[in-house]
């Protein structure tokens, strides 16, 4: 499965203490997210991306703790959730 | 005699106007004396939502009366009124109008005063305390009621616009206010009704006078009033605040992007608070301490 979200332009991103509002100027939702999230749509705008290719760009910026497994395994919940809120398509 | 010759009151409060009309000439009595010194005139002769309350059916005006409300935003699923609840019928038609259908202002439910050029906004479910603390405030300190059910978010700056209708006191707050405010200010005793005994307090007439006048967002609290509760406060995270605003808000996710930033600036602008209380006192002491606080 790969993933991608749309420019950067169709995103409102505001931090607010721990956590960030995106609004979503597409669908006119805002959602409040962790900063995991952010990182990852950060890495998708006008891209497609694996899970893979997401966790090694990732590392390259952040710290990450955990082994490749573990962190695979929260990447790709992370991308759920997102694709589940509609702020980044799947692509089959 | 037809609808168009029944009995009826156009009515201004803030940035909204309601055509209010009935057969039911004591329903309109009421709301004539109730909101007597509001304009019953709009600058353009044009109003903004029409709220009938009309007999349930056609032999409902004569026999065993009671009504129903005819909206522009229709109410479903509610069960006719007794005639004595005509005027809280009409009333809640107004709230329904300005929850569903207005689109000037992100429309927050919740109580705001002001002092000065400076606002608060209390936000909390119902029954949480806002209206009797907004009212406390009015007629104990001197701050203008801006309102007690909607706040009116300004879509450009971070400003509250007034929507000061009369206070919608319930039960236990309908005596502490009698005690507080002048008891030509009141409106009937409405009993039997969904939320208990409910009874309207007008506001001070300078807060009707000065309806059109916004006020800068500064605090915002959240009460919870409970019986013989110590008096505590804690610092509300902007997220929650966030949430918090927007879960109280009928239109914000309908206006878009201007509804969010409108949010935002809300927050960002404003320092909020969560507190609770088991007295008037407590509760006025608290808002003072915080209000000198934010606005130090």
């Amino acid at each position: 499965m790969r993933y991608r979200a749309a420019a950067r332009e169709a995103y409102v991103v505001r931090p607010v203490d721990d956590l960030t509002l995106v609004y979503h100027r597409p669908s006119g939702m805002t959602h409040v997210v962790s900063p995991a999230v952010v990182a990852i749509l950060d890495l998708l705008h006008e891209r497609t991306l694996g899970i893979g290719e997401v966790c090694e760009q990732l590392a390259q910026h952040h710290d990450l703790d955990g082994d490749g497994d573990d962190i695979a395994r929260v990447v790709a919940a992370r991308l759920d959730e997102m694709a589940a809120m509609d702020i980044i398509d799947r692509i089959v | 005699m037809t609808p168009d010759r029944w009995p009826s009151r156009t009515l201004r409060i803030g940035p909204a106007s309601f055509h209010l009309r009935s057969p039911f000439r004591r329903v309109i009595d009421e709301v004539n004396a109730l909101y007597r010194d509001y304009p019953a005139e709009t600058a353009d002769g044009i109003y903004d939502y029409a709220v009938s309350a009309v007999p349930s059916s056609p032999l409902r005006r004569w026999v065993n009366p009671n009504l129903r409300l005819e909206c522009d935003f229709e109410p479903f699923d509610t069960l006719p009124l007794p005639v004595e609840l005509g005027m809280l019928g009409l009333e809640m038609g107004m709230n329904l109008q300005m929850a569903v259908g207005y689109r000037r202002h992100v429309v927050v439910h919740a109580a705001s005063s002001a002092s000065g050029d400076k606002a608060a906004l209390l936000i909390g479910d119902s029954g949480a305390g806002k209206s009797t603390l907004s009212a406390l405030l009015a007629y104990r300190e001197g701050w203008r009621h801006l309102g007690d059910e909607f706040a009116l978010l300004d879509l450009d700056a971070p400003l509250l616009h007034p929507f000061p209708r009369p206070i919608s006191l319930k039960n236990a707050s309908i005596a502490a206010m009698e005690a507080r405010a002048p008891a030509d200010r009141f409106g009937p005793v409405l009993e039997g009704t969904v939320k208990g005994t409910i009874r309207h307090l007008l506001p001070p007439a300078a807060a009707i006078d000065a309806m059109e006048t916004p006020a800068e967002i500064a605090l915002v609290v959240a009460p919870h009033f409970r019986e013989n509760a110590a008096p505590a406060w804690r610092p509300m995270t902007r997220t929650e605040t966030y949430v918090r605003l927007a879960a109280s808000s009928t239109n914000q996710a309908l206006m878009g992007e201007a509804g969010f930033e409108a949010v935002w600036r809300c927050l960002a602008h404003a320092p909020a608070f969560d507190i609770m209380y088991g007295s008037s006192d407590d509760a006025l002491e608290l808002f003072e301490t915080l209000w000198r606080k934010v606005t130090a």
